[in-house]
Parts: C-alpha cells; sequence; structure tokens
C-alpha cells in the first residue's frame, strides 16, 4: 500500500516514486491492447458528455477507423471533418496524472468519477466525432506497437492497423513510408537526398545503417570534430558527383538517454565541421564561419 | 446533422480542469510558503515529469496529428 501523499510532504517517498513507474507502465502497456467496443462503458462517458451540451445521448455508430470516422461526419455533416475530438485514448497523459493522485489518496474515487469514466472510455474506444445527432466513435486498432518508450515503432511492418485495413508505419515515433520500414535498402541516392524531413531522413539512416548510406551517396569525411564544450561530435562530408555537402551531427542526450545522429545539408563551401555547425546557427557566410569557428556565447540556437 | 462545439476543449474545461484545481490546492496550496517552492519542485512537478510527460505524447497523440495531416481522403 502506498503512503497518502501528504501537503506537509517535501518530497515523494521511495515507493510514490516507484507508483510513477508502475502507473505509467500500465498506461503505456494498455495502448497495444485490442479490445472490442464495449458499448456499455462508451454509453457512460457519452451521457457526461452530451449532458454538457443539454443533450441526450444520440445513436452510437462505431467506425474502424479515424479516417472512417472523418468520412462518416463529412457524410452526415454536408462538410468536410478532418478532426477527430481529441477525446480519448490521447487523453492518457492526464488521466494518468490524475489517476496517480487518486493512488496516493489525494483524490477520492468520487472526486476522481469523470475522470475514470474517460479512461474506461479509452480502454474500450479510441476517440470519436460527436454530432447532435449521431455519436461516432472509433474503434481501437485492431495492432498497435510501441517501443520500450512507448512511441509507435516496428522495424518490420506497420506499426498501427485499424480495422478496416487502414495502417501507418513509423520508426520509434518518427512516420516513415512504407518502403523506409520494409525495404529501406531500396531508395536511390536522388530519392534520399530529395526527402526534405529531418527527422525522416535521420530515421532512414538509422533503419538502412549510416554506412550504406554513406556508400549510396559516395560521401567522403572531410572533417570531424568533437565539441569540448559538450563532447557532441560533428562530422561533414562530400558526396560524389556534385552531390551535397552534408553535416552528420550528434545530438545531445534525449530524455530516454539516447543520442540520434542527423545529416543535413550544408553550403557547399565550408571545409570544417566546426565552421559548418556555426553556419547553420547563425546567418554568416560560409567564409566567416571558417574564418571564425567558435560560436559566440548565446548566438547558438 | 451539427457537429457539437469543440468537444475536445469542454471536456478539458469542465472535467479535466477541475480536478486539477483540487489536486493543485491540496499538494501544493496547502504547504507552508517555506516549503512551497520545494514542494512544486519536488513533489507537483516531479509527478508531472515522471507520469504526464512520459505518457502524454506518445502513441495516441502522435496517430491524432497523423490523422489531421491526412485528412479525409
Amino acid at each position: 500500500m502506498v503512503q497518502k501523499l501528504t501537503s506537509t510532504q517535501t518530497e515523494l517517498t521511495p515507493e510514490q516514486e516507484a507508483l510513477c513507474d508502475e502507473v505509467v507502465r500500465e498506461y503505456i502497456d494498455d495502448l497495444p491492447v485490442a479490445r472490442p467496443v464495449d458499448l456499455t462503458k462508451v454509453k457512460v462517458w457519452l451521457d457526461i458528455v452530451y449532458a454538457m451540451y443539454g443533450l441526450e445521448t444520440p445513436r452510437i455508430d462505431v467506425v474502424q477507423s479515424p479516417e472512417a470516422a472523418c468520412e462518416r461526419a463529412s457524410s452526415l455533416t454536408g462538410q468536410a471533418q478532418t478532426e477527430l475530438d481529441w477525446v480519448g485514448v490521447g487523453d492518457g497523459g492526464w488521466i494518468s496524472f490524475y489517476d496517480y493522485f487518486e493512488r496516493v489518496k489525494v483524490l477520492t474515487h468520487d472526486e476522481n468519477a469523470d475522470v475514470q469514466a474517460l479512461k474506461d472510455y479509452g480502454r474500450v474506444a479510441w476517440d470519436s466525432i460527436l454530432l447532435d445527432e449521431c455519436a461516432i466513435v472509433v474503434a481501437r486498432p485492431i495492432a498497435l506497437k510501441v517501443d520500450e518508450a512507448g512511441n509507435l515503432h516496428s522495424a518490420t511492418g506497420p506499426c498501427i492497423e485499424w480495422g478496416d485495413g487502414e495502417r501507418d508505419f513509423a520508426w520509434h515515433g518518427t512516420w516513415m513510408p512504407e518502403r523506409a520500414i520494409t525495404a529501406p535498402r531500396t531508395y536511390t541516392r536522388e530519392e534520399y537526398l530529395a526527402i526534405t524531413n529531418t527527422e525522416e531522413r535521420r530515421a532512414l539512416g538509422e533503419i538502412a545503417g549510416w554506412d550504406w548510406i554513406v556508400e549510396l551517396l559516395g560521401s567522403t569525411t572531410i572533417d570531424t570534430w568533437c565539441d569540448p564544450n559538450t563532447g557532441l561530435n560533428y562530422e561533414l562530408s562530400r558526396c560524389a558527383n556534385d552531390g551535397p555537402t552534408l553535416l552528420r551531427k550528434q545530438s545531445p542526450p534525449l530524455k530516454d538517454g539516447s543520442q540520434p545522429w542527423y545529416s543535413e545539408p550544408v553550403h557547399e563551401n565550408l571545409l570544417t565541421a566546426q565552421a559548418a555547425r556555426k553556419w547553420q546557427a547563425t546567418s554568416l557566410s560560409p567564409e566567416e564561419c571558417e574564418r571564425e569557428p567558435a560560436l559566440q556565447f548565446d548566438v547558438e540556437s | 446533422m451539427k457537429r457539437l462545439d469543440q468537444v475536445g476543449v469542454r471536456v478539458r474545461a469542465r472535467v479535466l480542469d477541475r480536478v486539477w484545481g483540487r489536486v493543485w490546492d491540496r499538494v501544493w496550496g496547502r504547504a507552508a510558503a517555506r516549503v512551497r517552492v520545494r514542494v512544486r519542485d519536488r513533489v507537483w512537478a516531479r509527478v508531472w515529469d515522471r507520469v504526464w510527460d512520459r505518457v502524454w505524447g506518445r502513441a495516441a497523440a502522435r496517430v491524432r496529428v497523423r490523422v489531421q495531416a491526412r485528412g479525409t481522403k
């Protein structure tokens, strides 16, 4: 039994700290669980919401994907609907937060009853589009895969599949085209360089392997540099056949402790990795950056 | 038929924000003045970072963003 959190406490106890992890794990572990829509629990929640509008809960239509919900709502309203209500599984952050405070007895169960109804709803449905005469409820996906941190992720196939066949692909939370996951090494040099989304390009480098990317681009490392202040590494490379000059740089540690690498095009006149870093962070010319490559205090973005 | 106006906003205001005020008052508002900063940083913010931040923004929130970006086919 976890100790009650009191107003005289200035730190969480070790048990209360451990409960944080327990609650988080419970919510993240529940994300991939496929469950059929339970209309009894759905109705409990919808009664609360419709009462806010002074309405009775109307007929409930269950659809199998967010796209299907948007289509149904567009058809029923006669207007293009492209957003869900943003109420359901996506509220997990808030629900888990209040769930924690209920478990440490800051809240009573009755005080947290509506939040618990929302939690129960999210366990059997994904989200909704509510109309005055019809509640469109989206069923949970039939398959959902996440990494250890809870980000959508699958290294071998779709990360999410809906009951009507809709599916999507992601690499540690970054949306990817299907081909990048299932056949990453089929990309041509031109296709790789045409990717403008830095996160997508980084993810493809991780999936296909940075060595393979270097070989694909025919790039040669012309300079490396380690920032003595941060310990972060930078690599400047030139691609063959008048290809771009790329700065490959290491991210500062993220919350999960990882330090992913990013590869971004920089000006072809740059000669050193340190100057390329400065060129990215300032509006100075390549020549000015090469002359004085150290970043001034307060300048780096 | 008509879409209900701003369901997400209303749910946050009528359900989630109400609980927020109650919890905030009990955890932080009743702390003695001399330790309030410490309670805010080491209790309230700690639970915020360790629970809310780690669950929010994971799979479900990302799917929402994806749906918005794709729109209706």
